[in-house]
């Protein structure tokens, strides 16, 4: 139990720190290539295990969105839109709940669910963050091809970050 | 008792939700230079759509005040328009004479005073109005009451705050009129029968009315300004060879039977005019 938490407690300043760090850096001035981000900071919200309650997932999403914005100097940004996706994380889940149900003592992650349930919920989780992400910076439906633009490009890019990610580190919980 | 804290557990996710997501909304605004620009455009225009639909509105509720500022202003308007006309024609009827500026200065002057029918009645023999405005607002008996073209009747007998008026639908109100362009005169009656229609009588012969021609006021009533248009003629009646005036049909432009806003003529010569004929009958 303790581990559990401890794991999740290196996972969410690991990730803040690669986002902040090294991620940030992979912004791109050229005409096409501006569409061009990488988030993975997401995973901390969609590893958390079942059994948190939704009033933690919901503070600690808070609290890695605005530390997010600390190092991208967009106060609010991420941190609505993580805020966000971390309340509606259980909705996701019950959306894409197995035939049998969930053995709360897991945590959503690969090697407990399997790879075609594991990649469809991250895809989920993902998609909605991105979109709401970039729909928010945008903040006005005028600019909506930028936003889809933006969210199917950074949707690519940053799947392949959670791939790498989870064949890296095999996070059982 | 655990579902109660279940229940709470899972509204607390909720209210911290929506508290966190007003605080980053907030920062948004707060801290980001494009985000606030679009959102305080986007709030005037909001706003400003808001203030629009307030102020319809609003318009609309004070709709009924506004009618009646507008209902005083015309009568003014109205009132100045007789003036000027009364002006006019003492002017046409002076230029014989070298007329200086004082000859000018005993104008007949016309107040109006704007009212509302309250009751009306057209289907009875004897009909009368009532209108909404009485001693309080200087409305005396024997008073006209017009409309822009047309006249409704005789004050007969007035209340504090309301007048009783004897409609031209009356069989006792007569009063005079004249064919327009010219100084020929009659005086109109009503049949009972037609609210639209009057007869005007004592025409005489050389007059020469047309159909189509404008009836108005004659002036010579002690009453009514001159001037004010009643209506066309409608047909003229010279089925009677040996009398020497025609009866003449005249269609009125005003119906009294749909009447809301009228005006009450307070004429400033009247009383003086009104006791002369009176020596004149007692002697």
């Amino acid at each position: 139990m303790n581990n559990i938490v401890l794991a999740n407690v290196f996972r969410f300043f690991g990730l803040l720190l690669v986002q902040g760090l090294i991620l940030r850096q992979v912004e791109f001035e050229y005409e096409y290539w501006k569409y061009i981000h990488i988030f993975i900071y997401p995973l901390y919200i969609l590893l958390l295990p079942l059994r948190t309650p939704d009033t933690i997932i919901v503070a600690t999403s808070f609290a890695m969105g605005i530390l997010v914005d600390l190092f991208y100097y967009t106060p609010g940004l991420h941190a609505s839109t993580a805020t966000f996706v971390g309340y509606f994380r259980s909705r996701i889940l019950k959306w894409v709940e197995p035939a049998g149900k969930y053995n709360l003592n897991y945590s959503p992650t690969l090697e407990r669910f399997g790879p075609l349930w594991f990649y469809r919920y991250a895809a989920i989780l993902f998609g909605i963050h991105l979109f709401v992400y970039f729909a928010v910076e945008a903040f006005t439906h005028v600019y909506y091809i930028r936003v889809l633009l933006n969210t199917l490009v950074t949707f690519v890019f940053s799947f392949f970050g959670v791939v790498f990610y989870m064949r890296i580190f095999k996070p059982l919980d | 008792m655990r579902n109660l804290l279940y229940l709470f557990l899972q509204l607390g996710g909720f209210l911290l939700f929506i508290s966190l997501e007003i605080l980053s909304f907030y920062l948004i605004v707060q801290h980001n230079q494009e985000q606030r620009l679009i959102f305080n455009n986007s709030w005037t225009n909001f706003s400003a759509g808001l203030d629009r639909k307030i102020d319809g509105g609003y318009r609309y509720i004070w709709l009924g005040r506004k009618n009646d500022s507008l209902a005083i202003a015309n009568a003014r308007l109205y009132e100045e328009l007789l003036i000027y006309k009364s002006r006019v024609e003492e002017l046409e009827r002076d230029s014989l004479f070298l007329a200086g500026p004082d000859s000018l200065s005993t104008d007949t002057i016309y107040r109006l005073i704007p009212a509302r029918v309250v009751r009306n009645s057209v289907s009875e023999h004897h009909n009368y109005l009532l209108l909404d405005k009485g001693t309080k607002d200087g409305v005396e008996a024997n008073m006209g009451v017009v409309l822009e073209n047309g006249i409704v009747g005789i004050v007969r007998s007035t209340g504090p705050r309301h007048a009783l008026v004897m409609s031209l639908l009356h069989p006792q109100s007569h009063p005079s009129a004249s064919i327009k362009g010219t100084n020929y005169f009659g005086s109109l009656r009503w049949e009972p029968k037609n609210t639209r229609e009057l007869l005007l009588e004592n025409v005489p012969k050389h007059a020469n009315p047309v159909k189509g021609d404008t009836i108005e006021t004659s002036g010579y009533s002690l009453i009514f300004p001159k001037g004010i248009p009643l209506g066309t003629i409608k047909a003229v009646d010279n089925s009677d060879a040996v009398a020497d005036t025609y009866k003449i049909t005249v269609s009125l432009f005003r119906d009294l039977a749909n009447l809301d806003r009228v005006y009450i003529v307070n004429k400033s010569t009247q009383k003086e005019q009104e006791t002369l004929l009176q020596e004149v009958k007692n002697e």
